[in-house]
């Protein structure tokens, strides 16, 4: 077990970027939930805007 | 408050800087100590030794990447818990699982040459980092940096548990290639 211990303990002095990058809080299902209720309301956005003028 | 408010506070000596700390950290190092530990109390102990090595540690290094450098100090504090635990034969949480997945990435014994020192290997290390695809890497990093359980990275990403694993069997994999090539043991 030395030998995965020691990758598991140098993985600590990676480049600081990498361990960032990978928190938790910036991954996600989460994230591209969001991405895809904004996508859909950017979408459907101009349609309301088309009823409402069509309406009028 | 954004990082480098909260750096200036603790160069200033203000004890806000743990409140700010805490208020903006306390859930992320607490993800870190309970995937090592899994225990809420000793998550909890170590976060909170996290902030004190922090106010003595800032004043001579000046981490530009706050979550990063405290993320290391509880990783680390959590590790040591860890040992001590595992000595006593209480070892809980992901450290075992990920120490037999990181099995894969040994080199054979008759493949290598040179038994390399820590700096060489973090030299390899984040060259086969940068040369990942990115969601990869991710994934490698939460499991064997952050100690996520496959579940949780499953679901962060989206991917089913499977398919997490046999990507990081095939990130260990390729890893452990990389080694064998520079003929380097561990």
């Amino acid at each position: 077990m030395k030998e995965e211990n020691r990758i598991l303990n140098v993985l600590d002095q990676v480049d600081e970027k990498y361990i960032v990058e990978a928190a938790p809080r910036k991954t996600g299902a989460k994230e591209k939930q969001l991405a895809k209720v904004g996508r859909s309301c950017c979408l459907s956005m101009p349609c309301a805007c088309w009823c409402d003028c069509s309406q009028k | 408050m954004d990082d480098g408010q909260i750096i200036d506070l603790y160069w200033a000596r203000s004890e806000t800087a743990i409140t700010e700390t805490a208020n903006k950290y306390s859930k992320y190092c607490h993800t870190i100590a309970y995937n090592i530990l899994h225990s809420n109390e000793d998550a909890e102990e170590c976060v909170n030794d996290t902030y004190m090595r922090a106010w003595s540690a800032m004043p001579t290094q000046r981490s530009t990447r706050l979550s990063a450098f405290l993320g290391k100090i509880t990783r680390n504090l959590s590790l040591n818990r860890y040992e001590h635990y595992a000595a006593e034969k209480r070892g809980m949480g992901q450290v075992p699982l990920a120490l037999d997945e990181l099995h894969d990435c040994i080199p054979c014994s008759d493949s290598v040459e040179q038994t390399v020192d820590d700096q060489t290997l973090i030299e390899i290390i984040n060259s086969f980092l940068e040369f990942m695809p990115t969601e990869t890497r991710k994934i490698f990093m939460r499991r064997y940096w952050y100690l996520s359980p496959i579940k949780e990275i499953a679901v962060d990403y989206a991917i089913s548990e499977s398919k997490t694993k046999m990507t990081l069997l095939r990130t260990r994999n390729v890893l452990r290639d990389i080694l064998e090539k520079e003929g380097i043991t561990l």
